[in-house]
């Protein structure tokens, strides 16, 4: 069984830029006595995630809905067990599998066959995993040939075939998905559906965050509306997504 | 499908279960090793893809060094060529070793930082990886010892399996270095210059391509040298003599100590370093 439990999670993401990284502005306020530290904001954070509780258990499939910077990749992070959250607590039962960009982990230089490798370990699995898989994530790819050749030589959409072969070819509990994911051309979106299909069916627990409406349509059956770390409504995905585009378009009517 | 994994994170912890979280953590990392030296290796093969020589280039380059800086200082010093020269060749890859370790570890956090906040690889995965890489390069570097073993007169004894645990104590304390200075720099990036500039002073005050039974009357100077006692511990089995007790008591103990802090550093800091990185 698979489940996810936040317990009044604040995330607060340390501003480590110019002033605040520096070793002699801390040994500077350490010095003086912390005058420095209230005319820099030595602690200076932007709160990504702010007291937020969730519920999530086997089957639930979840879609973050919000603006840029609503805190949906943070959160993301923190149920990946990646970022600890600076309140609350989390639990995460069940394998899970982060899978935020879709090319990351592959290296320009190495054939297709070193990068199905490599991109299997940024994605968490072992070696013994990956290398099973090895020929039929090569099959899914339809690279044939091209596999043997480093993939700086490859076009764009065959790039993004192999990562999206790749990438969907991990089995978990809990899948985080950042972003949309059905990239490639025409004729292998068919192929690309039934497998984005599977891999969800599969796991006993989705959670994504992204900006595309039929993504989110066809994947979830919840939605999670983020505004400014906070939740700002739950429930059914297509209730959650209507209030959102409704607030959106206000925004805009507003400004213009 | 191991559905039984769980994974429990906790804003507020005390110290037994942050402990227990970096032993996991590093626990982790070690239960990894077929994927560390996967990636290590292929980080070296990557460097000199396309070359013919791959990564012997690494040896060829320190080969050179090592000649021509021994033929020269050989007779700036007015030394025997024929000890002279094995001296600064196992110096110069005992130092290149640990100070490349060091230099490395500036950045095994901060240079990951995409690999960190995308795939939830054990933080001391980093760390590993990085040992393991810099094994492989002195395991090339190696190669120019034999050559230098085969054209001069080492006497050799069953002394030099000493260079064993030698090796295996450099390698362990820089893990552990590594484990302070990676986080550190992380998040002060003033560290690595100034970390850098300190292994340039020390590559010059610690007997690499001079002998210490040079300053005779300074020999407190040396022996207040950690770096010359992890370097004595390979240099000196490999010459033919057993390390000074001395060397095995500082540098075990040097270790140690830094095993402690380490643990206790990264334990404290750990979760702090996918924001910091």
């Amino acid at each position: 069984m698979s489940s996810i439990t936040l317990d009044n999670i604040t995330v607060d993401i340390p501003i480590l830029g110019a002033g605040t990284r520096s070793l002699k502005n801390s040994l500077i306020s350490a010095a003086t006595g912390g005058t420095l530290k209230v005319r820099d904001g030595y602690k200076l954070s932007v709160r990504a995630v702010d007291g937020l509780s969730l519920e999530l258990n086997h089957g639930d499939r979840l879609a973050l809905i919000g603006h840029n910077g609503a805190g949906k990749s943070t959160l993301l992070r923190v149920m990946a067990g990646i970022y600890p959250p600076t309140e609350g607590s989390v639990r995460v039962e069940g394998r899970i599998a982060p899978i935020f960009d879709l090319g990351f982990g592959m290296d320009p230089d190495s054939n297709g066959w070193d990068n199905i490798l490599l991109r299997g370990i940024a994605l968490g699995l072992s070696l013994d995993e990956i290398r099973p898989a090895v020929q039929e994530i090569a099959e899914v790819s339809e690279l044939g040939e091209f596999l043997d050749m480093p993939i700086r030589t490859y076009s764009a959409g065959m790039s993004a075939r192999l990562a999206f072969a790749i990438s969907t070819s991990v089995r978990a509990d809990v899948l985080l998905i950042d972003e949309g994911i059905g990239a490639g051309d025409a004729a292998f979106l068919n192929k690309a559906k039934q497998r984005t299909n599977k891999l969800i069916e599969e796991a006993g627990l989705l959670v994504l965050a992204s900006h595309s409406d039929q993504l989110i349509v066809d994947w979830c059956t919840q939605g999670l509306w983020l505004e400014h770390g906070k939740p700002r409504m739950i429930g059914p995905v297509e209730e959650v997504l209507w209030h959102y585009r409704v607030s959106v378009e206000e925004a805009a009517k507003a400004s213009a | 499908m191991s559905s039984s994994t769980i994974l429990e994170v906790h804003s507020h912890i005390g110290w037994p279960r942050m402990l227990a979280q970096a032993a996991a953590d590093i626990g982790g990392g070690l239960q990894r090793w077929r994927t560390w030296t996967f990636l290590s290796s292929h980080e070296l093969r990557r460097q000199y893809q396309r070359s013919v020589l791959g990564p012997f280039w690494l040896t060829i380059n320190m080969g050179i060094l090592v000649g021509a800086l021994g033929w020269f200082y050989s007779g700036v010093f007015g030394q025997d060529i024929e000890s002279f020269l094995p001296h600064v060749t196992l110096g110069f890859m005992v130092f290149g070793l640990i100070s490349g370790i060091i230099n490395d570890s500036c950045a095994v956090f901060s240079g990951s930082a995409a690999s960190i906040r995308q795939s939830q690889l054990p933080l001391s995965f980093y760390v590993f990886k990085l040992i393991c890489r810099h094994v492989i390069a002195f395991a090339h570097n190696f190669s120019i010892y034999v050559v230098v073993w085969l054209f001069f007169p080492i006497d050799l004894g069953w002394s030099a399996f000493l260079a064993i645990p030698g090796l295996a104590l450099i390698l362990l304390a820089g893990f552990f270095a590594a484990l302070i200075i990676g986080p550190l720099s992380a998040r002060f990036r003033d560290i690595p210059p100034i970390i850098g500039s300190l292994m340039q002073i020390f590559f010059f005050l610690t007997p690499v391509f001079w002998n210490a039974d040079a300053l005779s009357d300074r020999a407190y100077f040396v022996n207040a040298n950690p770096f010359y006692h992890y370097l004595e511990l390979v240099r000196a089995p490999l010459m033919g003599s057993a390390p000074a007790t001395l060397s095995w008591v500082v540098a075990g103990g040097l270790t140690a100590v830094l095993a402690v802090a380490a643990f206790i550093f990264f334990a404290r800091y750990r979760s702090q370093i996918a924001y910091w990185a």
